[in-house]
């Protein structure tokens, strides 16, 4: 089901992602993996684990619902994920959470200014919760 | 306000934000650097900087990053943009010349819509253990400050072991919650405080004479800008995001 929303996300945000990325990041969340590819100004979502990620992190669902809502500052995303300490290193597991942390910028925006999207994760998270 | 008007005569690349609700951070710096006579420097070891100076606009970073020369000091650097749209970052720094042992000021200022990131420190160029004589000529004028603000709600010790070998005794640095006014008003006087305190020692700088003096003091400062150069977290998250080039490029104006 996250899968789906951020790939929602991802068709409707803005289309700032630079073309020369190319990489994949790997979420690691409560009950699964799912894998991020950045390639040609895009960013595509598919479940499960990749060995070729340049980026692991671990992540709970909610602390994402709660990045992309803006429940959380950004500051304390940008803290953890961009610019992690040795005491904080536990979220990120290899490489770096740069390309997460501008993908949950780009799904904020989208979440402010597109009300289907908005919808999506308001229901999926309140769905978390309960 | 004159300094204001005095900054942006100077470039027309020195946005502020503060029509999105950021504090007025930019014009704080100004209204003490425009008290010194800055000369913009184009080249830094043979790289130009104009990329930076004449402002930078990519998706996840806009705004200017300014290098200038200064009396007493190698370089000043002056920067204020906006990272995704929604973190306020602005800073001075300064590197005095290898002849002066002045403390080298860092002052940096993050802000999101919640929440100020703050770090201020006049970083020391000698052993404190070994010239208390420095403390008490160089430091301990903060310490008024450092008592005033040390308890701002979100004041916190610097996470990162390799920046905190390096502060003074009255580094401080946190992240404070933005919804008061309070808060505000004293974050913004922090910083301000640090910087015009830093520039008043500067008026009053001389030379050092020792030549042993001199050359720890070149070895200390050139250990410190390497190791800022080499650690910084945000700066390698941001050469993930807007390249390494226009990253290092910015390293090299900081340090």
């Amino acid at each position: 089901m996250i899968v789906e929303i951020i790939t929602k996300g991802a068709e409707l945000m803005p289309t700032l992602i630079p073309q020369e990325w190319d990489e994949r990041t790997v979420i690691q969340l409560e009950d699964g993996t799912i894998t991020l590819t950045f390639k040609d100004g895009r960013v595509s979502i598919t479940q499960g684990d990749n060995p070729d990620a340049a980026s692991i992190i671990r992540l709970a669902k909610k602390r994402l619902c709660d990045a992309i809502d803006g429940s959380t500052d950004f500051m304390t995303i940008w803290r953890e994920l961009a610019e992690p300490s040795p005491t904080d290193r536990t979220t990120i597991l290899k490489g770096s959470g740069a390309k997460l942390t501008a993908l949950i910028d780009l799904l904020s925006r989208c979440y402010k200014s597109n009300k289907e999207f908005k919808k999506l994760l308001d229901d999926y998270k309140a769905r978390l919760k309960a | 306000m004159a300094g204001e008007e005095k900054i942006f005569f100077k470039s027309e690349t020195l946005p502020t934000f503060t029509e999105r609700g950021f504090q007025p951070i930019l014009e704080r710096f100004c209204s003490v650097l425009d008290r010194h006579d800055l000369q913009p420097i184009d080249t830094l070891e043979g790289r130009s900087l104009k990329p930076l100076s004449e402002g930078v606009e990519k998706p996840f970073l806009k705004g200017f990053f300014k290098s200038y020369k200064m009396e007493k000091c190698e370089k000043i650097t002056l920067c204020n943009c906006i990272m995704m749209d929604r973190i306020l970052a602005s800073a001075v720094i300064a590197i005095p010349q290898d002849n002066y042992e002045l403390p080298m000021p860092v002052l940096e200022w993050s802000e999101t819509e919640n929440t100020i990131s703050v770090l201020v420190d006049l970083i020391p160029m000698v052993d404190l253990v070994m010239r208390e004589d420095y403390r008490e000529k160089y430091l301990d004028p903060l310490e008024k400050y450092w008592l005033k603000y040390k308890d701002l709600p979100g004041i916190e010790p610097n996470r990162f072991a390799w920046a905190r070998q390096m502060f003074s005794p009255y580094y401080l640095s946190g992240h404070i919650p933005k919804e008061s006014k309070q808060n505000r008003k004293e974050c913004l006087e922090l910083i301000q405080n640090y910087l015009e305190l830093w520039s008043n020692l500067w008026q009053k700088a001389e030379p050092v004479k020792d030549e042993g003096t001199r050359a720890y003091v070149k070895e200390r400062r050139a250990h410190i800008r390497k190791i800022f150069r080499e650690n910084d977290e945000g700066a390698k998250s941001m050469r993930q995001m807007v390249g390494k080039e226009i990253v290092d490029l910015i390293l090299l104006c900081y340090f």
